[in-house]
């Protein structure tokens, strides 16, 4: 079953009149084309400021009525969750109470769900396929913006799928971000501290990261987007050209897209397909491309991950396949890789560090490691995979005991003191130290994923006694983790 | 940013009260079927990885005049959502309340 845009409102109205400490509504500062207001949810418990946030957004495309309705219900059963201390069970796929919790404490979680209510209002009422906004385009009798193509990331480059005709399903508007709700979505970004990010449409079963007008590269930091024309109403000039990504952020968003098919997988058995946005068709505008695109145009912007998922299969005709007769298994799978992505927005560090040291300086040296040393080769990539693999688990541990979270936050303290200085040695008490953190959080987990990383940490700390710290960073950039039995 | 109006695509307030769902080929020696989105039409996921497309009346002859095979697969009328498959406000509301409840939430 479907709500209207009314029914909609009713789920978060509720949820910040009932439970006004994990829930806030925003009103988002434009009303749509026709004059509806467009809400956001926030999702948090606990205290704390400036906490890493994830926006999940829904309803961008009227037709793909499924999303907004999986949106508002993953709001109230996280509520439910954490109020209750209950495990959220999707299908096949149990997310732990603790899991919950963690994610709420330790994030600030937006939903934007009916980013475009005109536009669900005319699916309900006059016709079902509709997907644009309503807009009166101006000079034509043509109605609608795509606001999945008026983002100002090459906007009006007509890259695939992409049109600046006005009567076209994918017109990508007079100007980039030319309608309220599409401001309304930059708003956000611009906003709140936005570090994950998704856009969810329907369907083919993807789960779809940068870029869509380009294939994507990693080795000519020369070829970026901003260099590149905009508004021009034809296709880029050289059907050649690649984008560039770092090889970090690209093993990033393969990574947690990995985890989000594989959550995605465990409700109940069908395999979501990852890859670039430009493997669906060709797309400029695009919400996720502009959310992860906006800090390369603005060094001033904070960097978000940006995904988009089409969710449900192919139902045999394309009505029922953007709204089928009963979208209830599609919305749970779903929600479980929203869930995937808002786990994978917690930085273990960060949150280590910040929530229980209380500063920056040791967690910002750990991070140029990451970045500076880790992240320029494939073996030093596969640590950092390793690290993303185990943080989920090791966190739900960690959290669950103030007094194991201090003792790691201590070795992260000692580590990023560590890190900041290349010459500085490795002595046997330190790495005594940390080989003895990492049996308390494996015992604790009991998680094959912690044990794995557990045996490649000893594996390669215990021949790092009396190492320099350049020289334990040179060996891990030049040899990925051991496996246990390899 | 420079304005753009028009194109070539049929006005929605124009197109008749049915659609077609269609599969869009290219013939031998005819137009390239990667060049169909310079046709601007309503372009939709095709399983097969196909070009698959909801087109009216005119916009099916535009792709034959283009020198593309049209198969209709299916009418699609233009009309609102099944209203069987809406959920009523009673139940919307219930639903939230009932919820709110479990949840602990004010009675």
């Amino acid at each position: 079953m479907y709500r209207t845009v009314a029914q909609l409102d009713l789920v978060t109205q509720q949820l910040a009149q009932s439970f006004p400490q994990h829930c806030t509504r925003i009103q988002l500062p434009e009303a749509s084309v026709q004059g509806r207001p467009v809400h956001a949810l926030r999702l948090r418990a606990g205290t704390g400021e400036g906490r890493r946030g994830v926006l999940l957004l829904g309803g961008v495309h009227a037709r793909e009525l499924m999303n907004p309705d999986m949106l508002v219900e993953l709001a109230v059963h996280l509520v439910a969750s954490y109020r209750n201390g209950t495990d959220l069970v999707l299908g096949a796929r149990v997310w732990p109470a603790q899991d919950v919790r963690v994610m709420l404490e330790t994030l600030d979680v937006y939903v934007l769900p009916c980013s475009n209510p005109d536009g669900r209002h005319h699916v309900m009422t006059v016709d079902d396929m509709w997907r644009k906004n309503r807009r009166v385009n101006q000079g034509t009798s043509c109605v609608g913006v795509d606001l999945n193509r008026n983002a100002d990331l090459l906007w009006g480059v007509t890259e695939g799928q992409t049109s600046c005709a006005a009567c076209a399903e994918t017109f990508v508007g007079p100007a980039s971000f030319s309608e309220p709700e599409s401001r309304n979505v930059r708003h956000m970004l611009d906003t709140y501290r936005i570090d994950c990010f998704v856009d969810v449409h329907s369907y083919s079963e993807l789960v779809l990261y940068p870029w869509g007008h380009a294939q994507t590269q990693t080795t000519d930091p020369t070829k970026r987007f901003p260099a590149l024309a905009t508004g021009t109403c034809k296709p880029l000039p050289d059907s050649s050209y690649r984008e560039y990504m770092t090889p970090q952020d690209l093993q990033r968003f393969t990574t947690v897209a990995q985890r989000i098919v594989a959550a995605i997988a465990d409700v109940r058995g069908r395999v979501y397909t990852a890859e670039p946005g430009k493997g669906l068709y060709g797309t400029t505008g695009t919400n996720s491309d502009y959310a992860y695109g906006r800090h390369i145009a603005d060094g001033t912007k904070r960097k978000t991950y940006g995904y988009t998922f089409e969710t449900g299969p192919w139902m045999g005709n394309a009505p029922d396949s953007f709204h089928p007769p009963d979208p209830e298994p599609i919305k749970r799978e779903a929600e479980s890789g929203a869930l995937a992505l808002i786990q994978q927005c917690i930085c273990a560090i960060e949150l280590i560090g910040t929530q229980v040291l209380g500063r920056r300086d040791e967690i910002d040296a750990l991070r140029r490691v990451r970045d500076r040393v880790l992240a320029t080769t494939e073996a030093g990539r596969e640590w950092i995979r390793l690290f993303e693999r185990i943080q989920g688990p090791a966190v739900r541990v960690i959290t669950a005991d103030e007094s194991l979270a201090r003792m790691v936050a201590d070795g992260i303290a000692r580590a990023g003191r560590l890190a900041a200085d290349d010459t500085s040695r490795l002595d046997r008490e330190t790495i005594s130290e940390v080989l003895r953190l990492l049996g308390e959080i494996e015992e604790r987990a009991a998680s094959a994923e912690i044990s794995a990383g557990s045996f490649a940490v000893r594996d390669v700390l215990e021949g790092a006694h009396e190492q320099t710290v350049g020289q334990f960073l040179g060996q891990l950039v030049s040899r990925g983790p051991r496996v246990a039995g390899a | 940013m420079s304005e753009h109006t028009g194109g070539p695509a049929t006005p929605a307030e124009e197109r008749g009260p049915v659609r077609f769902e269609a599969t869009v080929h290219s013939r031998q020696g005819g137009a390239d079927v990667g060049r169909v989105d310079d046709l601007d039409v309503d372009r939709v996921p095709d399983p097969e990885g196909g070009v698959r497309v909801l087109v009216d009346v005119a916009e099916c002859v535009r792709l034959l005049e283009a020198g593309y095979e049209v198969r209709l697969q299916s009418a699609v009328p233009v009309k609102p959502f099944d209203a069987r498959l809406l959920t009523d406000d009673d139940e919307a509301r219930s639903w939230i309340e009932q919820r709110v409840r479990d949840a602990g939430g004010p009675q």
